[in-house]
């Protein structure tokens, strides 16, 4: 019946890893340590040599390919300004374009987004607990999840006209989807026997959901979530192609319209910088999941 | 500790029972249990044994006010028993902790779901006390996915023991964990037991662990289930706690006896074994 309260003992993977702890550094532990790291560096510097390498060799078209030079020239004018733009193709380039457009977009995006997660929550939870809600909802919910969103656009322009209304119109109906339905998911598949258990110990409806579908469904929603403002990114950049903006229509409007003026290094530049925001959201999220629901790594698409 | 017919209070009164559940995909109602009628005793320690798909898991739904009975009665010390109640308490055989909760909010569960009148200091420090009587502690802030299948049903045990229920319902407790860990804990179950007076009511598909826990075992037909025999089990206790209940020499008997009696059962339930799943 006793049992020492030591954890290293019981073989659960509590005990803790060991650790590098004295300054005796060779390259070796440094290589194991950093490699990743050391890795990307380099995969990174080969690429983008390679990627200039192959824009000076004459090969290809340099409106249609620019040297690496260029797009990082165009970066620079683009974000921090104070470029020369003498000999340089300044067509759609002007000091900090990238950022103000950049700043137009992340404005539009983050409100829609917390107005999609805001009501996709809620609605997702009011179906999973409800079976009328459920019933009423769900055929709007996943012929609209469907169908491919662009295709609903003439009708939205006709509602909208151009404009920012429908750069809103254009997300909500990209990013609320994923957050319902696995919003929806998480309080069905919420454990029967779990339910059971807190039953048992007396719980009322209200805490059922309280105090077990709501938990359970916490990490759905964060994948829902996750999932979502990958989906929004894609409509916002996807609206502001279609928009008729003639200055500041957004990051994406830029990307679209560089390239239409054959600014290749520019079109380029605006992109790199619309990767690395994705990638930082992404793996934001990414740690974010792992943060609220340590207990368990869902995937749900 | 041997509470049988005699003397000792009837605790939870069955009679006539009926009771099923419905197939919702197929749209149809399945008898689990036909015309049980039993009795528990307060202190005993009730084993019931069957083939799978049986209808044990009904019946301890129905004890535990999860599941109403189609037709007769069950009473939980002269009140027919309606929902749940503090005086019962179950362990389940997927654990059913809460895998959000660390080790010790797992525990401190039953004290919010229900108003035990007890001071908020109070719970913790019975709730550190059962953890500790099960063999977890230092694990209070672990959460269950840092915890091996043995240990976290070992929490399942602290949460149903911790408010100190009448009856201690338990639905194959031990089924999922492996041979060890199983034996393991059946000693430690028989202590706690044998030291708290609990009453229990406990499932098994398996034979040994019947005679190794139970002072009477009841042996439950293929579905739709009835009571075939109640055996009675007269090994001294504990049975558990120094080496091997097997060695015993009423124990090769029982075995026996048990056995021929769930092997016509288990047979039995060939034809019936297609639906087996849908009891959980």
């Amino acid at each position: 019946m006793t049992q020492t309260p030591v954890k290293k003992t019981d073989g659960t993977g509590i005990e803790s890893q060991p650790r590098l702890r004295d300054a005796n550094w060779t390259w070796a532990r440094i290589w194991t340590r950093y490699r990743y790291g050391i890795i990307t560096v380099i995969n990174l510097t080969v690429f983008f040599l390679l990627w200039q390498w192959f824009a000076t060799s004459g090969r290809v078209n340099p409106l249609v390919f620019p040297k690496f030079t260029d797009v990082l020239r165009s970066l620079k004018i683009g974000w921090l300004g104070g470029g020369n733009l003498e000999g340089f193709n300044n067509r759609m380039l002007a000091d900090f374009v990238i950022v103000q457009n950049f700043w137009e977009t992340l404005k539009i995006y983050s409100v829609a987004m917390v107005i999609a997660i805001g009501a996709g929550i809620p609605i997702g939870l009011a179906m999973g607990g409800s079976k009328w809600v459920d019933a009423i909802l769900s055929p709007y919910v996943w012929t609209l999840s469907s169908l491919p969103r662009i295709a609903i656009y003439p009708i939205l322009l006709l509602f909208l006209g151009i404009g920012t209304q429908i750069k809103y119109a254009i997300i909500l109906s990209t990013a609320i989807f994923p957050v319902i339905i696995n919003t929806w998911a998480g309080v069905k598949t919420t454990e029967q026997s779990l339910i059971n258990a807190a039953r048992v110990f007396g719980a009322k409806r209200r805490d059922i959901y309280r105090k077990v579908v709501l938990p359970y469904t916490l990490p759905f929603v964060v994948s829902g979530v996750q999932l979502s403002l990958s989906r929004g990114l894609i409509g916002v950049v996807l609206a502001e192609f279609l928009s008729g903006a003639t200055r500041l229509g957004g990051i994406g409007w830029l990307v679209f319209r560089s390239a239409a003026a054959f600014n290749a290094p520019l079109t380029y530049a605006s992109l790199l910088s619309l990767a690395v925001f994705a990638l930082v959201l992404v793996q934001g999220t990414r740690s974010m999941e792992a943060r609220i629901a340590p207990w368990r790594q869902v995937t749900t698409t | 500790m041997t509470a049988s017919d005699n003397g000792s209070r009837p605790l939870i009164v069955a009679e006539n029972l009926t009771c099923g559940y419905e197939l919702e995909r197929e749209r149809k109602l399945l008898t689990a249990l036909v015309d049980i009628t039993l009795t528990v005793h307060e202190g005993e320690f009730l084993v019931l044994v069957g083939p799978s798909g049986c209808g044990k898991t009904t019946f301890i739904n129905v004890i535990a006010g999860l599941v109403k009975p189609w037709e007769g009665t069950i009473t939980f010390e002269g009140k027919p028993i309606q929902g749940t109640g503090p005086n019962r308490a179950m362990v389940f055989q997927d654990y059913a902790i809460m895998p959000w909760r660390t080790v010790q909010q797992n525990v401190l569960l039953p004290f919010e779901l229900r108003d035990h009148g007890i001071s908020k200091d109070e719970t913790q420090r019975r709730a550190r006390a059962m953890i500790s009587d099960v063999g977890l502690g230092g694990f209070e802030d672990s959460y269950p996915h840092e915890l091996s299948g043995g240990m976290r049903q070992r929490v399942g045990i602290a949460r149903a023991m911790v408010t100190q229920p009448k009856v201690l319902l338990a639905d194959e407790p031990f089924g999922a964990l492996d041979a060890m860990t199983r034996e393991v804990l059946q000693g430690q179950l028989e202590t706690l037991v044998m030291n708290a007076g609990q009453t229990v009511v406990f499932i098994t598909h398996s034979i040994d662990e019947a005679i190794a826990l139970g002072d009477r075992v009841a042996v439950i037909s293929h579905r739709p289930g009835t009571i075939r025999e109640i055996v009675e089990v007269d090994i001294p206790r504990p049975r558990l706690a120094e080496g091997e209940i097997t060695g015993h020499p009423k124990h090769g008997e029982l075995r026996e006896h048990l056995w021929s009696l769930v092997k016509d059962e288990a047979f039995g339930a060939k034809d019936v074994a297609v639906d087996e799943g849908a009891e959980a």
